[in-house]
């Protein structure tokens, strides 16, 4: 009986000793219970703001700024052709690998859905074909479950139902998730960063041509190449200025080293 | 040993083990190694209850669609369907039988010292690692099990009347704690989960409770009817 969790046979047992129950209380002891929110009979729960998908996806990525551009590669990797749970989870490690994150790519999948910006496309049936979801989230009903699906549940026949290999479900990226990837993941937003700090060309140019050399450039390089420079002393700027603003472009990225994104690689050609 | 004490040991084991089951699905999330044993264990498709047949379906067929975010989805539920998020007591199936048999909904009431006095007139005590409450549902069906066990240990050693005392006992716990307060419970259970698997799990235990009244009633007929006699 070393299965039980809860008890342990008492050899030594008593029955004449005292229990020592919590409830041996007088009289004088009873407090009356109250409740711990005053009023709150009268609290009332607000109706549901309703919140378009685009915005949804907007406050995850708020939400998750150190998982900003996973997210987003979630939607850039659905966006043609509808993948299984296991190959967006495998394209995404491929692209981001991980080593600090407690996010997995599952669980990006999985907010990223909720958020609107993946959509369940269908199964893939054994053929390899993705065909349309037919059942219900939710298990249907006694009387909404015919003779046939419950004998399909019934395995071999001896009256025992089998747990089945879930189907595999295909994702693909919603028009609002291919909307807002194409708001981040976009040159403009470089340009723009650029465009509206003129006095730091200079600075931007220096950047890129070490951030899109072959093995990037490590913090004390970029430090060292920008922070000298005249337009750096008043106000007092620091590379790091720059490289955040960079990194939040999607221009560049930090992989143990700073390095240009695809896109950062494309801008840098037009400087 | 006679055949008819085989047969009895071996439904006494199944319903030990159903109890060791239904107590550890009910006392923490499912891990991975729980959920490597409800995919492969059958689940009976009619039991004679529509309820535990209904509870069987409803897991079996949550389990046929989930994906590899199962455990994650299934420890919310747990928490969602268990703890609650509210300090009403009126927001989660609360798996205590003195919140459902004292009026304010309180833990820890007169319940827990009956099933406590119960437990030790037993000879249990409950382990150092138990932090709950002793009136915990998963407590309560696990000292089921334990019964079970000496039920079937008895009847091995050819103890009918030991057996006999302990058949009646399980059927008074039942009538005074287990099916006095979980159907309760399982309508909570039927409101607060979003999976099918916790509704399920509410479903096929109030089932198998109602399974194990009638049953220990028929076990305990020709008993009484002869001690009747006898008087």
């Amino acid at each position: 009986m070393s299965d039980f969790e809860a008890f342990t046979i008492d050899d030594d047992f008593d029955p004449l000793a005292p229990l020592g129950f919590d409830g041996e209380e007088g009289p004088d002891d009873y407090s009356d219970y109250m409740p711990p929110i005053p009023d709150a009979q009268f609290s009332r729960v607000p109706e549901p703001v309703p919140v378009s998908p685009e915005e949804r996806i907007e406050k995850l990525l708020q939400g998750l700024p150190g998982q900003r551009f996973r997210v987003l590669h979630l939607a850039q990797l659905a966006r043609e052709e509808p993948l299984t749970m296991e190959a967006m989870v495998a394209g995404l490690d491929d692209a981001y690998p991980q080593r600090a994150s407690v996010f997995s790519a599952a669980q990006l999948v999985e907010l990223l859905e909720k958020a609107g910006g993946l959509e369940v496309a269908g199964r893939l049936d054994e053929a390899g074909n993705v065909v349309p979801v037919s059942e219900p989230a939710a298990a249907p009903a006694p009387d909404e479950l015919t003779d046939e699906e419950l004998e399909a549940l019934l395995a071999d026949g001896d009256n025992r139902l089998a747990v089945e290999e879930a189907p595999a479900l295909v994702y693909l990226a919603t028009p609002a998730g291919t909307l807002v990837h194409d708001q981040y993941v976009n040159l403009g937003n470089i340009e723009a960063l650029v465009a509206k700090e003129p006095r730091y060309d200079e600075v931007y140019r220096t950047i890129f041509g070490l951030v899109t050399a072959e093995g990037g450039a490590t913090m004390k390089e970029l430090d060292a190449a920008v922070n000298g420079f005249e337009v750096m002393q008043e106000p007092k700027r620091f590379c790091g200025y720059f490289l955040d603003r960079l990194e939040k472009a999607g221009a560049v990225e930090y992989r143990d080293i700073w390095q240009a994104t695809p896109l950062g690689h494309q801008f840098a050609t037009t400087l | 040993m006679s055949n008819e004490f085989s047969e009895l040991i071996e439904l006494t084991r199944g319903r030990a083990a159903t109890y060791s089951f239904l107590s550890s699905l009910f006392r923490l999330e499912v891990d991975e190694d729980m959920l490597a044993t409800l995919k492969a264990m059958p689940f009976p498709a009619h039991t004679g209850n529509a309820d535990a047949d209904e509870g069987n379906r409803l897991i079996c067929t949550y389990l046929s669609t989930c994906d590899s975010r199962v455990l994650t989805e299934l420890a919310v539920d747990y928490v969602r369907t268990f703890i609650g998020a509210g300090n009403d007591g009126y927001s989660a199936a609360y798996p205590f039988e003195s919140v459902y048999t004292s009026p304010k909904r309180l833990m820890m009431q007169d319940a827990r010292d009956e099933v406590l006095a119960v437990y030790r007139a037993f000879g249990l005590d409950k382990r150092e690692s138990w932090k709950e409450g002793e009136d915990h549902i998963s407590c309560e069906f696990e000292f089921m099990q334990v019964l079970c066990e000496r039920i079937a240990a008895a009847l091995e050693e050819g103890d009918e009347a030991e057996a006999v005392r302990l058949l009646t006992a399980q059927r008074n716990f039942l009538d005074d704690h287990l099916c006095a307060w979980f159907p309760m419970m399982y309508l909570d259970m039927q409101r607060f989960p979003r999976t099918d698997f916790y509704r399920g799990l509410g479903k096929l235990a109030n089932g198998f409770l109602s399974n194990e009244r009638q049953l220990l009633d028929e076990l305990l007929e020709d008993d009484e009817a002869a001690e009747e006699a006898a008087a």
